[in-house]
Formats: C-alpha cells, structure tokens, sequence
C-alpha cells in the first residue's frame, strides 16, 4: 500500500517574478522569487513561514494560491495537480488573507463579503461575520474600521467555501495583544477540523505559540523546514537557559546533568553572576529543576531562570553560514544563487 | 519528522516514494467537514447567472459611491440643460446648425454626453483595477473560484452599467423637455438608436478606463491614464485631426470644406468619440451625412466595441495582484 499524498504538496515548485528589461521595456526578464521549493502540509497542521524581509513569503503563498502562474514544479491539493481543467475545484479547496489588506470605500463587510460569496457560488455570510467577531459591524462603511477590524475581514474573506488549505500572510499586523490570542485559538480550532494552514511571519517568537512547524525562507529558497525545536537543534541554535544569581559560581556543567553544557558565563561582582546553557535535547521542567537544586545544593540563589529562544537572524545565519550581523540586512537580489540548506529528519 | 499530538508534522522534502495516485482524492483530502460545494460550476447558466450578478453589485457600488454624485450634476446639467436649450425654437446655435426635428437636438446633445457622460466613466472607473491592486483586495478576489474573464467582465460591465443607467434616465428626461419645446419626441427608433450608440461609446470608454487602470500601478499613474485619454479623445482630438490633415496636404485653412470632412470622418473612426458622431450622423440626410459608407462607421463600431475589451481581457488575465 502505497503512502497517502499530504492535503498540499509541492514539489521543485519555482517561480521568478517577470521584471521589465530597463533598455528594452517590452522585454522581461526573470528576477527575484521562489526557487525549487520542496514542502508537505499535512491536513491539521499549523505551518509557520518564516523569513526575513524579500525572503518570498509572499511570492510562495500566491504561488500556492494560483497568483503566479509557475511552470516548474507541481503543486497538488490531496494529490490533484492544479490543472486548466479543474482549477475552478482547486481554487475551492484554497482561503488567502493577504498582508494587511486596506478595504475601503462606503461597502460594508456584509457587502465584501456577499460578492465574493458570488464569486465563489457558496459560503454564510453571517456565519462568517460571527466567527471573526464582526457581527455588530456587519453593516458600517469599511471606511470607519479600524485595521484590527480590517484583518478580521481579510480572515473572513479567506475563511468563505471552507477552504482546506488556508493560507495566511502576517495575519497579527494590526491585532492588538487580545485579539492575537484570540486570532490563534481561531486558527487552533480550525486545525482541529483538518484544515491546513500556512501563517507567515518575520517573527519567530510569534510563531512558537501558534504553529506545529515552521519553513525557514531565505533569498526564495527553503533552507529549513521542520518542527522548531528539530529545526533549531539541527541548526545548532537550540533554546538556551538562563540563569542569574548569587552566592556561588557554578565552576562546570557537570552537576546539571547528562547532555547540558554551559556555554557563557558572567560575572557581575563578586557576588552576582549569570551564566547560559544549552543541552542535547529540550528544557523540561524536570530538567531546569535539576539545575536549581543543583544551585542550591552548592548554596547558591537563583534569582531568574528562563529559557531563551535563538532568533530568526540566528537561524538564518546557522542555515545559511552567513554573517549574522548582515544575514538580515541582505535583500536577494534577481539572481538565484543556491544558498546552504538543511532537511531536517526525525532522527536529528 | 516526528508527531506530537496527534498531528503529522509538514516538511520540506523530496518527493516520498510510493504515494497513492490520486485518481480520487485521498481520505484527507475528502471535504465531509467542510460543507457543500454548488453544483452549478462551470455550467453555462450558472456562470451567466453569476457573471451578471457581479455585475451588478459592481453597479451598484458605484451608485453608492460620492462621484456618482458628481456624475449625476454634470449630466443633468449638460445633458438635461442641453436638451431644453436646443430644443428651444427661438434660439439659434449657429446658421449652419438647423434643429427642425427632435433627433437632430438629440444629435446635438450628444456633444454634451462626450463631454459629461465619458467624463462619468473617467470618474468612477480611472482607479477601478488598480485602487483595488493597490488595497490588496485584487489578490483576495483573484484567489477565488472563478474565471479571471468572468472577473474582469462583471467589472466591466459593472462600471458601464454605472454610467448607462443614469445617463439613460437623464437622456429620456431630455425627450421630455425636447417635446416641451418642439412639441415632438423622437421617434421610438430615434431614441433607441440614441441610446445604443451612446450606451457603445460608454461602453468604450469603460474598457478603455479599466485597461488604462489595469496598467496603472498607483492613484497618480491612474489619474494621469485616465483623464489623460479622456482628455485626448474629447478635447485635443481637433488638434490631431488639423495637425495630421497639415501633413497630408489637406487643406486646414476650410473647416467647411468637402475635402476636409471627409479627411476629418477618416481620423475619427480612430476616435471613440469621433465614431459615435458618425453613427449619429448616419441617421442625418442630406449634407449633414457622413461622407463615409455606412460599412466604414459600422465596422468601426464593432472594432471599437472589441478591440478595448478585449486588450482589457488580456490584461486581466495576466494581472498580478
């Protein structure tokens, strides 16, 4: 028995963004954009695409969403390639909330979302107004809402049909704290019922607390993919601990247990000290009490104990072998020069 | 790639060996969760049905719209000032301008729809593409289920039916005031002859609107494109015609003058306005008539009617968000 194909699927998917020639204008020529992209989204899966500025987050999601017409590569929903003969049904099975879209005008949400109901021949209006919780503004002029209200619209508009696969382009600009929390246990439930979705974002922390996943985007090639702790350990940048406090220096790693190693230590005075680990597998609270009572045996006090996060820079610098310091300031340019890339297995 | 929580992870991957062919959709991809898909895709009626349901929620965004307003006040008062001026039996346009009959007002008056009715279009459709690209709204829209074609029509028809429907109502409302002055209407075929050649010149003007904002990238491009052939074809057309006729020899120093006219008809099927005369026209006798056969102005209309569509189709269908 062969293997189920997962609810989306790319395979070498490759896309360049066409840019006129600057001495002959009616010529194009290919510039920057995605380039041999390789990803599985299982149904319920939460992934997180991530990738600095010009990485081709979005390039990607409206590769997958039938924007940009590829020719390299294959994109199937459930096993079914997008074709001219049935891309009215993949288009269906598809929801894309675009970055931070400005409605405006004197339309109203009900009236947005009533013609695209026509264009897509199916969906509840009022149902969908509900669930983004912009019931009591269902008829007030776009014009009059804010950009909160405004993306719970977007979310709205993507959500019509039930689509499958959700596609979702920095979905929390313009959501306050509330709203975030709110949006994410959204999207949760949503998983719950086998939709999968892909959430892009520059923001790596922001994406720990929604996603299952996360595919590391840089200069339009994927240069890792995985869970993000798998991620992180294969890259070498897992979570470090910190620990701050007094009385006693820890001289070595030793005593915290098997698999942790201390990789800076501070000391403020003669007193206060600092110090960050980093260890083979994860921060368990098992593990971060070993450590206290380890502190504690010795007569040391801890005064702050928590887990630090690499970030996207680090990452990207880890994948990439490029220089920290500029690997976020660099946009791609139009040439697709093969960057350093990891594929992380379940045995890393 | 390991699970947690029951939930198979994604990955970045070479293609797994040994996958099920998709001749059906596998369990994951079925949609019992996910509600009912309608039935009428890709049907004929279905698509017509929709097609023109877009179309109309197009129009009536548009009537909604402040420069509807600014449509309304320049056609009552150009269209709706015009007809009654005209008609008036004791006024006196010019000697060689004769209005006897209530068709030969209405021809007159439709100098006053380019001036009012094309400038309607201008108004509401110069950013009707690229307001949207420029919102984001264009890429929610072009994600959807339905043909880039069936999209781009309803827009088009959407912005023309704005602009038909309200100079329609204005232009019955002139009959009126024509038959309060002259004492006579148009005949039912005048008034609908009329009405379709101007509903193809709105027509035109529409497409041309909507492919000049499909090519603008921002409100001031789009402005510029739109008032820009706006402007041409209304008011530096005559300018086009002298300075083209200068060169071909013809003499510019008679307007009046037979070999003029007819060089002046010629360059006018490159205008839509200057087309819309000749249909006009072509219901005149006498020297009022256009030199050109009747074939010439009808295929000119046809170009005319397909030509802008179509290039904004193309457009369309090639449009990024």
């Amino acid at each position: 028995m062969g293997e189920e194909w997962p609810l989306l699927s790319l395979e070498g998917v490759t896309y360049r963004h066409p840019v006129r020639e600057p001495r002959r204008p009616w010529r194009f020529r290919p510039s920057a954009g995605i380039h041999s992209i390789d990803l599985d989204v299982d149904a319920g899966t939460i992934l997180g695409l991530i990738g600095p500025n010009g990485a081709g987050k979005t390039t990607l999601m409206h590769t997958i969403a039938g924007l940009n017409p590829h020719r390299i590569g294959a994109i199937r929903i459930a096993g079914n390639r997008r074709r001219k003969s049935s891309w009215s049904n993949y288009q269906r099975r598809i929801g894309l909330m675009p970055e931070r879209v400005n409605w405006s005008g004197n339309a109203t949400p009900k009236q947005v979302l009533e013609r695209l109901v026509t264009m897509r021949g199916e969906g509840d209006v009022a149902e969908l107004l509900a669930l983004v919780g912009l019931s009591g503004r269902a008829d007030s002029k776009l014009d009059e809402m804010s950009q909160g209200m405004r993306q719970r619209l977007s979310l709205a508009a993507a959500l019509l049909g039930n689509p499958e696969v959700l596609l979702l382009d920095e979905p929390m600009n313009g959501l306050d704290p509330v709203a975030q929390a709110a949006f994410r246990g959204m999207l949760r439930s949503l998983a719950e019922r086998g939709v999968a979705i892909i959430v892009s974002s520059h923001n790596l922390n922001e994406m720990e607390r929604l996603v299952d996943s996360v595919a590391i985007l840089y200069r339009g090639q994927m240069v890792a993919a995985g869970r993000i702790g798998e991620v992180e350990r294969a890259l070498g940048c897992e979570q470090r601990l910190l620990v701050a406090g007094n009385g006693w220096v820890p001289p070595s790693a030793a005593s915290f247990g098997r698999g942790v190693e201390m990789r800076h230590i501070e000391q403020k005075n003669d007193e206060e000290w600092r110090i960050e680990l980093r260890t083979d597998s994860t921060w368990t609270p098992e593990a971060r009490h070993n450590i206290l009572d380890a502190i504690q045996t010795s007569g040391g006090r801890v005064h702050l104990i928590q887990t630090i996060s690499p970030t996207l820079e680090e990452l990207l610098a880890a994948a990439t072998g490029e220089d920290p310091e500029l690997v976020g300031l660099q946009v791609g340019g139009d040439a697709m020069i093969p960057v350093r890339t990891w594929e992380v297995s379940e045995d890393e | 790639m390991s699970d947690t929580g029951g939930q198979s992870a994604p990955s970045g991957r070479s293609a797994p060996s040994g996958r099920s062919a998709p001749g059906g959709r596998s369990a994951q991809g079925n949609r019992t969760a996910h509600g009912n898909r309608s039935a009428q895709d890709g049907q004929g009626t279905g698509r017509i049905q929709t097609l023109l349901r877009l179309s109309w929620l197009e129009a009536k965004r548009h009537f909604a719209s402040p420069r509807m307003l600014a449509l309304a006040v320049l056609l009552v008062l150009f269209i709706g000032g015009g007809s009654w001026g005209l008609a008036d039996p004791d006024s006196t346009v010019s000697s060689q301008i004769q209005t006897e009959t209530a068709y030969e007002v209405l021809f007159l008056v439709s100098l006053f729809v380019l001036f009012s009715a094309t400038l309607g279009v201008v108004l509401l459709g110069f950013d009707g593409i690229s307001r949207k690209r420029l919102t984001g709204e264009l890429a929610i829209e072009l994600a959807q289920p339905i043909a880039r074609l069936d999209l781009a029509a309803s827009q088009l028809l959407g912005l023309w039916l704005a602009a038909f429907i309200p100079t329609t109502i204005v232009s019955l409302g002139g009959m009126v005031l024509i038959e309060s002055q002259m004492g006579q209407y148009p005949s039912a075929a005048e008034a609908a002859y009329f009405l379709t050649a101007t509903g193809l010149v709105l027509f035109w003007y529409a497409s041309i609107q909507l492919l000049a904002s499909s090519i603008a990238k921002d409100v001031g491009s789009a402005v510029t494109l739109g008032v820009g052939a706006w402007l041409t074809f209304t008011l530096v057309w005559l300018l086009i015609t002298a300075v083209l006729a200068t060169l071909m020899g013809v003499d510019v120093t008679n307007m009046q003058s037979d070999a003029y006219g007819k060089f002046s008809e010629l360059v006018d099927l490159f205008s839509p306005n200057g087309v819309y005369q000749l249909l006009l026209e072509n219901r005149l006798s006498g020297d009022a008539a256009p030199h050109l056969p009747s074939a010439v102005i009808y295929l000119s209309t046809l170009v005319w009617t397909v030509v802008p569509a179509w290039l904004f189709f193309y457009r369309f269908r090639r449009l990024k968000p």
